[in-house]
Protein backbone atom coordinates (compact mmCIF):
# COMPACT_ATOMS: atom_id res chain seq x y z
CA UNK A 1 0.00 0.00 0.00
CA UNK A 2 1.29 3.18 -0.93
CA UNK A 3 0.17 5.86 1.81
CA UNK A 4 1.39 8.70 0.22
CA UNK A 5 -0.19 8.22 -3.01
CA UNK A 6 -3.42 6.96 -1.37
CA UNK A 7 -3.69 9.61 0.65
CA UNK A 8 -3.45 12.37 -2.24
CA UNK A 9 -6.01 10.10 -4.40
CA UNK A 10 -8.45 10.40 -1.15
CA UNK A 11 -7.93 14.27 -0.77
CA UNK A 12 -8.70 14.86 -4.07
CA UNK A 13 -12.27 13.10 -3.74
CA UNK A 14 -12.67 14.59 -0.45
CA UNK A 15 -11.77 18.41 -2.48
CA UNK A 16 -14.33 17.85 -5.30
CA UNK A 17 -17.37 16.10 -3.01
CA UNK A 18 -17.42 18.86 -0.43
CA UNK A 19 -20.76 19.30 -0.24
CA UNK A 20 -21.84 15.73 0.01
CA UNK A 21 -19.09 15.48 3.18
CA UNK A 22 -21.09 18.55 4.52
CA UNK A 23 -24.12 17.40 4.07
CA UNK A 24 -22.85 13.64 5.76
CA UNK A 25 -22.26 16.32 8.55
CA UNK A 26 -25.38 17.73 9.24
CA UNK A 27 -27.34 14.63 8.51
CA UNK A 28 -25.89 12.20 10.38
CA UNK A 29 -27.78 11.96 13.80
CA UNK A 30 -31.20 12.07 11.49
CA UNK A 31 -29.24 9.19 9.56
CA UNK A 32 -28.23 7.83 12.33
CA UNK A 33 -31.89 7.66 14.20
CA UNK A 34 -33.25 6.04 10.84
CA UNK A 35 -30.42 3.58 10.77
CA UNK A 36 -31.25 2.31 14.03
CA UNK A 37 -35.51 2.30 13.79
CA UNK A 38 -34.68 0.48 10.10
CA UNK A 39 -32.08 -1.87 11.59
CA UNK A 40 -34.53 -2.60 14.42
CA UNK A 41 -36.88 -3.73 12.03
CA UNK A 42 -34.46 -5.71 9.88
CA UNK A 43 -33.89 -7.04 13.16
CA UNK A 44 -37.31 -8.27 14.19
CA UNK A 45 -38.00 -9.91 10.36
CA UNK A 46 -34.82 -11.87 11.65
CA UNK A 47 -36.57 -13.40 14.47
CA UNK A 48 -39.43 -13.94 12.23
CA UNK A 49 -42.08 -11.26 12.60
CA UNK A 50 -44.05 -9.18 9.86
CA UNK A 51 -42.74 -5.88 9.35
CA UNK A 52 -45.19 -2.88 8.33
CA UNK A 53 -45.29 0.80 8.02
CA UNK A 54 -47.80 3.14 8.78
CA UNK A 55 -47.88 6.46 7.84
CA UNK A 56 -49.92 9.29 9.44
CA UNK A 57 -53.97 9.60 7.65
CA UNK A 58 -53.86 12.62 4.98
CA UNK A 59 -49.50 12.87 4.97
CA UNK A 60 -49.51 11.05 1.81
CA UNK A 61 -47.10 7.61 1.15
CA UNK A 62 -43.97 9.65 2.42
CA UNK A 63 -42.58 8.61 5.77
CA UNK A 64 -42.11 11.02 8.13
CA UNK A 65 -39.11 10.76 10.73
CA UNK A 66 -39.62 12.30 13.68
CA UNK A 67 -36.48 13.76 14.82
CA UNK A 68 -37.12 15.97 17.74
CA UNK A 69 -38.87 15.95 21.09
CA UNK A 70 -41.66 18.24 19.19
CA UNK A 71 -45.00 17.19 17.47
CA UNK A 72 -46.99 14.12 18.55
CA UNK A 73 -46.50 10.43 17.26
CA UNK A 74 -49.71 10.36 15.11
CA UNK A 75 -48.34 13.04 13.07
CA UNK A 76 -45.26 10.83 12.24
CA UNK A 77 -44.74 7.38 10.35
CA UNK A 78 -44.49 4.14 12.69
CA UNK A 79 -43.06 0.72 12.04
CA UNK A 80 -45.52 -2.67 13.59
CA UNK A 81 -44.02 -6.00 14.27
CA UNK A 82 -45.95 -8.76 14.36
CA UNK A 83 -45.25 -12.72 15.32
CA UNK A 84 -48.38 -14.41 16.34
CA UNK A 85 -49.43 -13.06 19.57
CA UNK A 86 -46.47 -11.04 19.94
CA UNK A 87 -46.70 -7.67 18.52
CA UNK A 88 -45.11 -4.27 19.07
CA UNK A 89 -44.64 -0.60 17.29
CA UNK A 90 -41.54 1.39 16.88
CA UNK A 91 -41.31 5.19 17.13
CA UNK A 92 -38.87 7.52 16.99
CA UNK A 93 -38.21 10.81 19.17
CA UNK A 94 -40.55 9.31 21.75
CA UNK A 95 -41.82 10.68 25.25
CA UNK A 96 -42.22 8.19 27.68
CA UNK A 97 -42.88 8.46 31.49
CA UNK A 98 -40.02 7.27 33.87
CA UNK A 99 -40.97 4.34 35.99
CA UNK A 100 -39.74 6.35 38.96
CA UNK A 101 -41.95 9.48 39.00
CA UNK A 102 -43.84 11.48 37.20
CA UNK A 103 -41.01 12.54 35.07
CA UNK A 104 -41.03 12.64 31.09
CA UNK A 105 -38.07 11.46 28.91
CA UNK A 106 -37.27 11.22 25.08
CA UNK A 107 -35.70 8.02 23.74
CA UNK A 108 -34.74 8.15 20.48
CA UNK A 109 -36.59 5.33 19.27
CA UNK A 110 -39.10 3.55 21.61
CA UNK A 111 -40.42 -0.26 21.34
CA UNK A 112 -43.76 -0.15 22.98
CA UNK A 113 -46.82 -2.65 23.21
CA UNK A 114 -49.08 -2.56 19.55
CA UNK A 115 -51.90 0.08 20.15
CA UNK A 116 -50.69 1.91 22.96
CA UNK A 117 -49.97 5.05 21.21
CA UNK A 118 -53.65 7.13 19.58
CA UNK A 119 -53.09 7.06 15.52
CA UNK A 120 -54.83 10.28 15.53
CA UNK A 121 -55.17 13.23 17.78
CA UNK A 122 -56.74 12.25 20.58
CA UNK A 123 -59.82 14.28 22.44
CA UNK A 124 -57.78 14.67 25.31
CA UNK A 125 -54.16 16.18 26.03
CA UNK A 126 -51.59 13.17 25.32
CA UNK A 127 -48.45 14.05 27.70
CA UNK A 128 -46.53 11.46 26.87
CA UNK A 129 -46.21 7.11 26.71
CA UNK A 130 -47.20 5.91 30.32
CA UNK A 131 -44.09 3.41 30.97
CA UNK A 132 -46.34 0.23 31.51
CA UNK A 133 -46.11 0.09 27.69
CA UNK A 134 -42.44 0.46 26.72
CA UNK A 135 -40.98 -2.84 26.20
CA UNK A 136 -37.29 -1.79 25.00
CA UNK A 137 -35.60 1.71 23.54
CA UNK A 138 -32.71 2.43 21.53
CA UNK A 139 -30.48 5.60 22.14
CA UNK A 140 -28.56 6.61 19.23
CA UNK A 141 -25.17 8.71 20.03
CA UNK A 142 -22.64 10.17 17.46
CA UNK A 143 -19.71 9.57 19.97
CA UNK A 144 -16.96 6.54 20.89
CA UNK A 145 -18.60 4.67 23.65
CA UNK A 146 -16.64 6.13 26.96
CA UNK A 147 -17.07 4.71 30.33
CA UNK A 148 -19.60 7.81 31.20
CA UNK A 149 -21.52 7.61 28.42
CA UNK A 150 -22.56 3.96 29.34
CA UNK A 151 -22.87 5.17 32.76
CA UNK A 152 -24.90 8.13 31.83
CA UNK A 153 -26.98 4.68 29.44
CA UNK A 154 -27.27 3.17 32.56
CA UNK A 155 -28.57 5.85 34.43
CA UNK A 156 -31.44 6.27 31.44
CA UNK A 157 -32.05 2.77 31.65
CA UNK A 158 -32.31 2.73 35.25
CA UNK A 159 -35.35 5.71 35.07
CA UNK A 160 -37.07 4.23 32.18
CA UNK A 161 -36.63 0.55 32.50
CA UNK A 162 -34.90 -0.22 35.73
CA UNK A 163 -36.01 -4.07 35.76
CA UNK A 164 -33.24 -4.43 32.88
CA UNK A 165 -30.61 -4.06 35.76
CA UNK A 166 -31.33 -7.31 37.28
CA UNK A 167 -33.49 -9.59 35.11
CA UNK A 168 -34.29 -9.70 31.50
CA UNK A 169 -38.14 -10.92 33.15
CA UNK A 170 -40.44 -12.42 30.46
CA UNK A 171 -40.00 -10.58 27.44
CA UNK A 172 -40.00 -12.62 24.07
CA UNK A 173 -36.54 -13.29 23.57
CA UNK A 174 -37.13 -10.90 20.12
CA UNK A 175 -37.31 -7.86 22.21
CA UNK A 176 -33.57 -6.92 22.81
CA UNK A 177 -32.40 -5.32 25.94
CA UNK A 178 -32.25 -1.10 26.06
CA UNK A 179 -29.82 -0.51 23.37
CA UNK A 180 -27.38 1.97 23.25
CA UNK A 181 -26.39 2.60 19.49
CA UNK A 182 -22.76 4.58 19.19
CA UNK A 183 -20.59 5.68 15.71
CA UNK A 184 -17.82 5.15 17.92
CA UNK A 185 -15.90 2.60 19.15
CA UNK A 186 -15.33 1.40 22.95
CA UNK A 187 -12.76 3.83 24.72
CA UNK A 188 -10.61 3.53 28.03
CA UNK A 189 -12.04 0.21 30.11
CA UNK A 190 -15.35 0.45 28.38
CA UNK A 191 -15.16 -2.76 26.48
CA UNK A 192 -14.15 -4.26 29.98
CA UNK A 193 -17.28 -2.47 31.39
CA UNK A 194 -19.55 -3.49 28.67
CA UNK A 195 -18.00 -6.98 29.89
CA UNK A 196 -18.19 -6.83 33.64
CA UNK A 197 -22.84 -6.00 32.74
CA UNK A 198 -22.98 -9.91 32.00
CA UNK A 199 -21.72 -10.88 35.60
CA UNK A 200 -23.83 -8.11 37.27
CA UNK A 201 -26.83 -9.38 35.61
CA UNK A 202 -27.25 -6.17 33.80
CA UNK A 203 -28.92 -6.41 30.59
CA UNK A 204 -28.14 -3.64 27.71
CA UNK A 205 -27.07 -3.87 24.43
CA UNK A 206 -24.07 -1.86 23.02
CA UNK A 207 -24.11 -1.86 19.68
CA UNK A 208 -20.96 0.38 19.16
CA UNK A 209 -19.50 0.87 15.51
CA UNK A 210 -23.10 0.83 14.10
CA UNK A 211 -21.56 1.83 10.78
CA UNK A 212 -19.09 -1.17 10.45
CA UNK A 213 -21.99 -3.55 12.03
CA UNK A 214 -24.67 -1.81 8.86
CA UNK A 215 -22.12 -2.83 6.39
CA UNK A 216 -21.87 -6.18 7.82
CA UNK A 217 -25.48 -6.52 7.51
CA UNK A 218 -25.24 -4.72 3.74
CA UNK A 219 -22.74 -7.74 3.20
CA UNK A 220 -25.22 -10.55 3.86
CA UNK A 221 -23.21 -11.58 7.00
CA UNK A 222 -25.73 -11.16 9.60
CA UNK A 223 -29.45 -9.64 9.12
CA UNK A 224 -29.33 -8.20 12.60
CA UNK A 225 -27.02 -5.04 13.05
CA UNK A 226 -27.11 -5.95 17.01
CA UNK A 227 -26.07 -9.07 17.61
CA UNK B 1 3.96 5.27 15.39
CA UNK B 2 2.70 8.30 13.83
CA UNK B 3 -1.19 9.41 13.01
CA UNK B 4 0.31 12.10 10.77
CA UNK B 5 -1.13 10.75 8.01
CA UNK B 6 -4.94 10.14 9.37
CA UNK B 7 -4.18 13.74 10.56
CA UNK B 8 -3.43 15.37 6.90
CA UNK B 9 -5.95 12.55 4.96
CA UNK B 10 -9.21 14.34 6.76
CA UNK B 11 -7.57 17.84 6.33
CA UNK B 12 -11.30 19.89 4.60
CA UNK B 13 -13.57 17.28 6.15
CA UNK B 14 -15.94 19.06 8.20
CA UNK B 15 -15.38 18.60 11.77
CA UNK B 16 -17.44 15.89 13.41
CA UNK B 17 -16.55 13.73 10.62
CA UNK B 18 -12.62 14.16 10.94
CA UNK B 19 -12.84 13.96 14.95
CA UNK B 20 -14.35 10.89 14.66
CA UNK B 21 -11.80 9.02 11.55
CA UNK B 22 -8.69 10.01 13.04
CA UNK B 23 -10.43 9.28 16.71
CA UNK B 24 -10.84 6.27 15.65
CA UNK B 25 -7.44 5.62 13.98
CA UNK B 26 -6.20 6.99 17.43
CA UNK B 27 -7.93 3.85 19.36
CA UNK B 28 -6.44 1.32 16.60
CA UNK B 29 -2.76 2.98 17.50
CA UNK B 30 -3.72 2.48 21.13
CA UNK B 31 -4.40 -1.27 20.47
CA UNK B 32 -0.90 -1.75 18.58
CA UNK B 33 0.81 -3.59 20.94
CA UNK B 34 -1.80 -5.89 21.40
CA UNK B 35 -2.48 -6.87 17.49
CA UNK B 36 0.73 -7.05 16.70
CA UNK B 37 0.85 -9.78 19.80
CA UNK B 38 -2.41 -11.40 18.33
CA UNK B 39 -0.76 -11.42 15.35
CA UNK B 40 2.75 -13.18 16.42
CA UNK B 41 4.72 -10.24 14.36
CA UNK B 42 7.59 -8.46 15.99
CA UNK B 43 6.79 -4.57 16.59
CA UNK B 44 7.55 -2.59 12.86
CA UNK B 45 6.88 1.03 13.17
CA UNK B 46 6.70 1.24 8.95
CA UNK B 47 3.38 -1.72 9.04
CA UNK B 48 2.21 0.40 12.15
CA UNK B 49 2.08 3.18 10.18
CA UNK B 50 0.48 1.43 7.66
CA UNK B 51 -2.45 0.22 9.80
CA UNK B 52 -2.94 2.90 11.63
CA UNK B 53 -3.74 4.98 8.32
CA UNK B 54 -5.22 2.14 7.18
CA UNK B 55 -7.83 2.68 9.68
CA UNK B 56 -8.50 5.55 9.04
CA UNK B 57 -9.41 5.05 5.31
CA UNK B 58 -11.38 2.31 6.81
CA UNK B 59 -13.28 4.86 9.38
CA UNK B 60 -13.73 7.30 6.52
CA UNK B 61 -15.10 4.54 4.06
CA UNK B 62 -17.53 3.38 7.26
CA UNK B 63 -18.87 6.82 7.71
CA UNK B 64 -19.37 7.13 3.81
CA UNK B 65 -20.67 3.94 3.11
CA UNK B 66 -22.94 3.54 6.53
CA UNK B 67 -24.62 6.79 5.14
CA UNK B 68 -25.43 6.03 1.82
CA UNK B 69 -26.35 2.43 3.00
CA UNK B 70 -28.62 3.57 5.65
CA UNK B 71 -30.19 5.45 3.16
CA UNK B 72 -30.58 3.09 0.34
CA UNK B 73 -31.37 0.32 2.77
CA UNK B 74 -34.11 2.19 4.72
CA UNK B 75 -35.20 3.64 1.59
CA UNK B 76 -35.85 0.03 -0.12
CA UNK B 77 -37.64 -1.55 3.02
CA UNK B 78 -39.88 1.20 2.93
CA UNK B 79 -40.47 1.48 -0.80
CA UNK B 80 -41.50 -2.35 -0.57
CA UNK B 81 -44.07 -1.05 2.13
CA UNK B 82 -45.61 1.51 -0.46
CA UNK B 83 -43.62 4.25 0.80
CA UNK B 84 -42.88 6.83 -1.70
CA UNK B 85 -40.51 9.65 -0.12
CA UNK B 86 -38.74 9.94 3.35
CA UNK B 87 -38.67 13.14 4.64
CA UNK B 88 -37.07 14.06 7.98
CA UNK B 89 -38.73 17.69 8.45
CA UNK B 90 -37.57 20.08 5.29
CA UNK B 91 -34.55 17.27 4.49
CA UNK B 92 -35.65 14.65 1.51
CA UNK B 93 -33.85 11.77 2.25
CA UNK B 94 -35.84 9.36 -0.50
CA UNK B 95 -33.54 7.09 -2.96
CA UNK B 96 -32.85 9.25 -5.74
CA UNK B 97 -33.30 12.36 -3.98
CA UNK B 98 -31.01 15.05 -4.16
CA UNK B 99 -28.78 13.44 -0.40
CA UNK B 100 -28.83 10.29 -2.25
CA UNK B 101 -27.39 11.21 -5.18
CA UNK B 102 -24.84 13.04 -3.78
CA UNK B 103 -23.96 10.19 -1.10
CA UNK B 104 -23.91 7.75 -3.70
CA UNK B 105 -21.47 9.79 -6.17
CA UNK B 106 -19.50 10.10 -3.43
CA UNK B 107 -19.37 6.48 -2.40
CA UNK B 108 -18.61 5.35 -6.13
CA UNK B 109 -15.96 7.91 -6.40
CA UNK B 110 -14.02 6.71 -2.57
CA UNK B 111 -13.74 2.94 -3.95
CA UNK B 112 -12.79 3.56 -7.18
CA UNK B 113 -9.62 5.10 -5.04
CA UNK B 114 -9.40 2.16 -3.17
CA UNK B 115 -9.91 -0.09 -5.65
CA UNK B 116 -7.05 1.62 -7.68
CA UNK B 117 -4.89 1.54 -4.84
CA UNK B 118 -5.37 -2.05 -4.17
CA UNK B 119 -6.74 -1.38 -0.86
CA UNK B 120 -10.43 -2.95 -0.95
CA UNK B 121 -8.80 -6.28 0.13
CA UNK B 122 -7.63 -5.25 2.98
CA UNK B 123 -11.36 -3.36 4.68
CA UNK B 124 -12.57 -6.53 5.71
CA UNK B 125 -9.65 -8.06 7.08
CA UNK B 126 -8.85 -8.02 10.97
CA UNK B 127 -6.11 -5.55 12.53
CA UNK B 128 -4.30 -8.93 13.30
CA UNK B 129 -4.29 -10.32 9.62
CA UNK B 130 -3.69 -6.72 8.34
CA UNK B 131 -0.19 -6.37 10.27
CA UNK B 132 0.66 -10.10 8.88
CA UNK B 133 0.07 -8.70 5.43
CA UNK B 134 1.76 -5.97 5.37
CA UNK B 135 4.94 -7.24 7.33
CA UNK B 136 4.99 -10.11 4.52
CA UNK B 137 4.17 -7.31 1.61
CA UNK B 138 7.35 -5.95 3.39
CA UNK B 139 9.66 -8.57 3.58
CA UNK B 140 9.14 -9.20 -0.05
CA UNK B 141 9.96 -5.71 -1.47
CA UNK B 142 12.78 -5.97 0.63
Amino acid sequence: MDVAETKQAIRRVIRYHGEAFRAIGTSQPKLLELAAITGLAEHYRSHGFTVAIHNPKGKGRAFLIKTSTRGFPWNFSRISVVKGQESAELHMNLLIRSARDEGIYCVDVGVVRANSIPNKKPSTSWPCLENVHLLTFAEVKKLVVYPMLLAQFLGIVHEIRPEFLTSRGTLDPAHLPPILVALGHFSGNSSSIVRSYVTRGIFLTIAENYDVRLARVRGGATSSPFV
Amino acid sequence: MSIKDVQELVKGLPWGIAEQVTSYARSVEDALPQIFRDSGQTFNSRVADQVIFLAGVRKLHGIVASSYWTLENSGKLLESMDVSAIRAGSHDLTRGGKLHDQLYSLLKSLENVLEKQDIKQYLNLSYADLVTTFARDGRRRN
